[in-house]
């Protein structure tokens, strides 16, 4: 068949517009234009496509702009056709976001009831580093117009007043913020430290906190409003003298400031008459843009404030309530649990808020995973099925796709020889009845049904996960928590609100359950410990033999409102409220003692064992407390008021130490043998780290030249606490095609650092990244390995062209690189790159 | 050199709309079975034609001058193909059935199978205009063209 002959004979069929035809040339080529135009074009050194967007209004625009330095300003009126977003468009809403001072939550708030994508929103959220053209261009990437951008200019005007309305409420009241001394922490008496209360009860020591943090610049976000603008000043910034001065010297003074962890300084207006409000402002978020990452720089200035517990507690034992904060545990029975507990919801648990950050580089990693590689099975999900991959050599066969339909299947967790795919969704309707009594006396039987929240196992082989047995389809009651693995158990914590049609004598609609078999096991009520019952929410702990999954055990906690949770050997730790619970996880898991904290458990909260020591923060009124205790629940001491009326955003510890990270990039360092808030030693950052090794830790980001990306950087660094780098290693897209632009580089373990594969044994390590090479979506994974000294040497690399997956990731198996995209599963060696082969899924 | 070129070159509008009128319909039919649209396709033919004639006098012969307005072209079909990323083509509601074939391509293929038989480029020759590798371009056009007699 002679195609181009068949394309030509159908192409010259095809009408020309007229247009285009020769006699209108004169309409569309002007020379003197045209030379400017494409003399803006070269300038600029990147193609201007607003000069060939659609429609016949295009012209005009186009004129208006290539005659720039004439018509443009002259007769701006005359570019009447100029688009609407080029007026009101990311830019202008920036502006006006910058000039009203929105904090970070404020602008996520905002982002995150707009139109713009989850991806883009998430890459603002986790970037706290963001520059402002960055910004702009998630923001122009976004499906957001210029109505849209209209409404969000509305709403931030709005959130601006009203934060000036309740300044100036703030301002009607008594102020609380007076000069102290700045003599505290270690010289400051027993006596003195013993009046650490609650702000509003302690004027004294919430003062002296202010006026240090004042001194030092730490302005509280929540009163930071632009002083020319309002024509006054906040109670903190009353303490001016010294503020001034040390203003320059902290680095971190700005990044508290800025509210909004985006690089703003790293924006220059392109017209300096729009710099005219609020200048002073403007420098001063300038600074803060370069200090306001979490960094080593900004824990340096981290508040030299606090109160020596350690100190306090050999000097003054007398006021540690060593034994009065452990509870007694109420033993009631089903009915009573029932009617122990309020009738309210509980708000949704904040299991996860705490893992934004974390101190020398490593977070928790979940053992639930998206893609679970074993020397014989590969299994991954995707849009709900779970893919299950035999190996042989390097071509993989699909066994089976499981389809989770109306469930949500969240992972699969690999456990040596066993396999479990977890999901979740909500039982079968349970019918039940009860019997109302009238007033007269009258009995009726009504009826009702309830669905509840339950969360699903597979356990299967892993050598064959494609088989499973009947016995070995768990279903426990409430949703997904948490998950560990221990001595060949499956830990896992669930949450669930207990339905409010739940009927006291009906164990079946509010106790948890796990069912196996046909068969529903009930949480003995002995085995459930009674929280602060102010909401009747659940957190279940089963415990699950995956060898023999007859062999379970299930306790559980029940009231309270936000969940924690934090293991640590056999020990597992439950937050609810103002309760903290412990389970003994030695055999089964057994309730084993708890007590009561200060305060609430909240949003930044977390705990940490360590050293025979439990530490766990609250918040308490504006303020976050730590809180020591020691293996019996005896109280070592407490510091309250840590970043009072700031954003608390996130606790992590590193051994003994306990750092609290606000909104603003501010972190609070608090040194465990001395209980002193100082200079830490380790480097906090929300930053993902890939766990290479136990030495080398990989991280991915973008470079950019200010305005936008121009390159990926993939960078090794030492797992020591402070993320020394090692080694980067640039990766362009232009190295595989000329015309491709390394804007659009990025890859998806920029977000999702699981993407990356690895086999530390033989140093493999693959990168999977995604860019435009001018014409199509490429898909590539760098493959490379990891030397002994941390440097990274490139082996080859997988390239599929025009390919778009919604996710791609890498696994090494061995010696054979497994790539995963949308529908094809490549392998290649992991020492050269060469495609060993790969299998089309027909998805 | 020929004298209406000369002329085009000095800010003759006439004597360039006689070279346009040579090659303005391939580079057309180009532009509208590559792009999703008439009107992209127009645009872009005529952003084409204005950046290459502002850079006339560059170009030393006719054939240097259309060889740089078939860049310009494949330029402003790259930046659709670029904006495509950031929202949905707007296709055509009654395309032609060569049109609609056209759009089962991805749109490598159908920009490198357009160039191809348009012009008779050879994939070296290609990849020079589009800035994709050879080895790409000779994919798509294999792949293209073994979609292209599936379909025809």
């Amino acid at each position: 068949m002679d195609i181009r002959n068949i394309l030509n004979g159908y192409f010259e069929k095809t009408p020309v517009p007229d247009e285009l035809y020769p006699r209108n040339v004169r309409k569309f080529v002007v020379p003197n234009l045209a030379e400017k135009k494409e003399a803006r074009t070269e300038e600029s050194g990147e193609p201007d496509i607003r000069s060939n967007s659609v429609g016949g209004e295009n012209a005009s625009y186009t004129e208006a702009r290539s005659s720039r330095p004439v018509s443009y300003e002259k007769a701006p009126s005359q570019n009447t056709e100029e688009p609407y977003r080029e007026v009101i468009g990311p830019s202008a809403f920036i502006k006006i976001v910058r000039y009203h001072r929105l904090t970070g939550k404020e602008f996520l708030s905002l982002l995150g009831n707009s139109k713009i994508s989850n991806k883009a929103y998430q890459e603002i959220e986790s970037n706290p580093n963001l520059t402002v053209k960055r910004l702009i261009e998630l923001l122009e990437e976004s499906p957001l117009t210029s109505a849209d951008y209209e409404k969000l200019i509305i709403a931030v005007q709005r959130m601006a007043q009203l934060k000036a309305e309740t300044k100036a409420k703030i301002k009607a009241e008594p102020r609380r913020t007076e000069k102290v001394s700045e003599k505290v922490g270690h010289s400051e008496t027993p006596s003195e430290a013993e009046k650490t209360v609650p702000p509003k009860s302690s004027k004294e020591t919430d003062t002296g906190f202010s006026s240090e943090r004042a001194q030092k610049g730490y302005v509280p976000v929540a009163v930071d409003i632009p002083s020319e603008e309002n024509g006054d000043k906040d109670e903190y910034e009353e303490d001016g003298d010294g503020s001034g001065e040390q203003e320059e010297k902290d680095d971190r003074l700005a990044s508290a400031k800025s509210r909004i962890q985006i690089n703003f300084g790293d924006f220059n207006y392109e017209d300096d008459d729009e710099e005219d409000y609020d200048e002073d402002g403007e420098d001063g978020r300038g600074k803060s843009s370069n200090n306001g990452k979490i960094t080593a720089a900004a824990i340096g200035a981290a508040v030299l404030i606090g109160i020596s517990f350690g100190l306090r507690y050999k000097l003054t034992g007398s006021w540690l309530p060593s034994d009065s904060v452990v509870k007694e545990e109420p033993a009631p029975d089903e009915t009573g649990i029932y009617s122990a507990l309020s009738s309210l919801p509980a708000p949704a648990p904040a299991f996860t808020a705490n893992n934004l950050y974390s101190a020398g580089g490593m977070r928790e990693e979940s053992i639930v995973k998206d893609p679970v590689c074993g020397s014989k099975r590969l299994l991954y999900t995707e849009n709900n099925k779970l893919y299950i991959y035999e190996q042989i050599g390097g071509q993989v066969i699909r066994l089976e796709t499981r389809d989770y339909n109306e469930n949500t299947l969240l992972g699969i967790i690999g456990a040596g020889d066993k396999t479990a795919a977890i999901s979740t969704g909500v039982s079968e309707p349970y019918s039940y009845t009860y019997t109302v009594t009238e007033k007269d006396g009258t009995e009726t039987v009504m009826t009702g049904s309830v669905k509840r929240k339950e969360t699903y196992l597979e356990i299967t082989d892993a050598s064959s996960p494609e088989k499973v047995a009947a016995e070995n389809k768990l279903t426990l009651s409430g949703t997904l928590a948490a998950a560990y693995l221990l001595d060949g158990r499956l830990i896992i914590v669930t949450y669930e609100e207990m339905e409010q049609d739940s009927v006291p004598e009906d164990k079946a609609t509010f106790m948890p359950y796990l069912s196996r078999a046909g068969e529903k096991n009930f949480c003995s009520p002995d085995n459930v410990f009674m929280s602060s019952p102010t909401h009747r929410g659940f957190a279940a702990v089963f415990s699950v033999n995956l060898g023999d999954t007859e062999v379970f055990d299930i306790a559980a906690s029940a009231g309270g409102t936000k969940q924690l949770i934090s293991k640590n050997g056999y020990e597992l730790f439950i937050g609810q409220g103002s309760d903290l619970i412990r389970y003994d996880l030695t055999e089964g898991v057994k309730e084993n003692g708890s007590c009561e904290i200060s305060g609430k458990i909240s949003d930044f909260s977390a705990i940490s064992v360590d050293g025979g020591e439990i530490r766990v923060t609250s918040s308490e009124g504006d303020a976050a407390t730590l809180t020591v205790l020691d293996g019996e629940f005896g109280l070592i001491g407490e510091i309250k008021n840590i970043g009072v009326g700031e954003s608390l955003a996130g606790t992590c510890f590193y051994g003994q130490e306990t750092y609290i990270v606000t909104e603003n990039g501010a972190c609070y360092g608090i040194d465990g043998e001395n209980g002193v808030m100082s200079e830490s030693s380790a480097k906090i950052t929300n930053e993902t780290i890939y766990k290479f090794n136990d030495s080398i830790g990989i991280k991915v980001s973008a470079a950019d030249n200010g305005s936008k990306r121009t390159a990926l950087i993939v960078s090794t660094v030492k797992l020591d606490g402070n993320l020394t780098p090692i080694y980067n290693l640039e990766i362009s897209s232009k190295t595989t095609a000329v015309n491709a632009l390394d804007e659009y580089l990025s890859s998806p373990a920029e977000h999702n650092i699981r993407a990356i594969g690895s086999n530390a044994e033989n140093g493999t390590l693959v990168i999977p990244v995604e860019y435009f090479d001018g014409v199509s979506e490429v898909e590539l994974f760098v493959i490379c390995r990891v030397n002994e000294d941390g440097t990274l040497s490139v082996n080859g690399k997988i390239i599929e062209y025009d390919r778009r997956s919604d996710s791609i990731f890498a696994q090494v198996d061995g010696d054979t690189v497994i790539a995963v995209t949308k529908g094809k599963i490549i392998t290649a060696g992991a020492q050269d790159g060469n495609v060993m082969g790969y299998f089309l899924t027909g998805e | 050199m020929s004298d209406t070129y000369k002329n085009a070159q000095e800010g003759d509008i006439d004597a360039f709309a006689e070279i346009y009128s040579k090659i303005y319909t391939r580079l057309y039919y180009l532009a509208y079975h590559s792009l999703a649209n008439r009107e992209e396709a127009v645009q872009a033919v005529k952003s084409a034609a204005g950046e290459a004639y502002s850079l006339i006098r560059g170009c030393g012969t006719e054939e240097e001058f259309n060889g740089l307005l078939l860049k310009k072209l494949c330029e402003q079909i790259i930046r659709y193909y670029r904006e495509y990323r950031k929202r949905q083509p707007e296709y055509e509601t009654n395309p032609t059935y060569i049109k609609s074939i056209m759009r089962k391509l991805t749109d490598a293929e159908r920009f490198s199978v357009a160039v191809w038989a348009i012009f008779g480029f050879s994939p070296h020759e290609i990849s020079m205009f589009s800035g994709l590798s050879e080895t790409v371009v000779t994919a798509k056009l294999r792949s293209a063209g073994q979609k292209l007699e599936a379909m025809l």
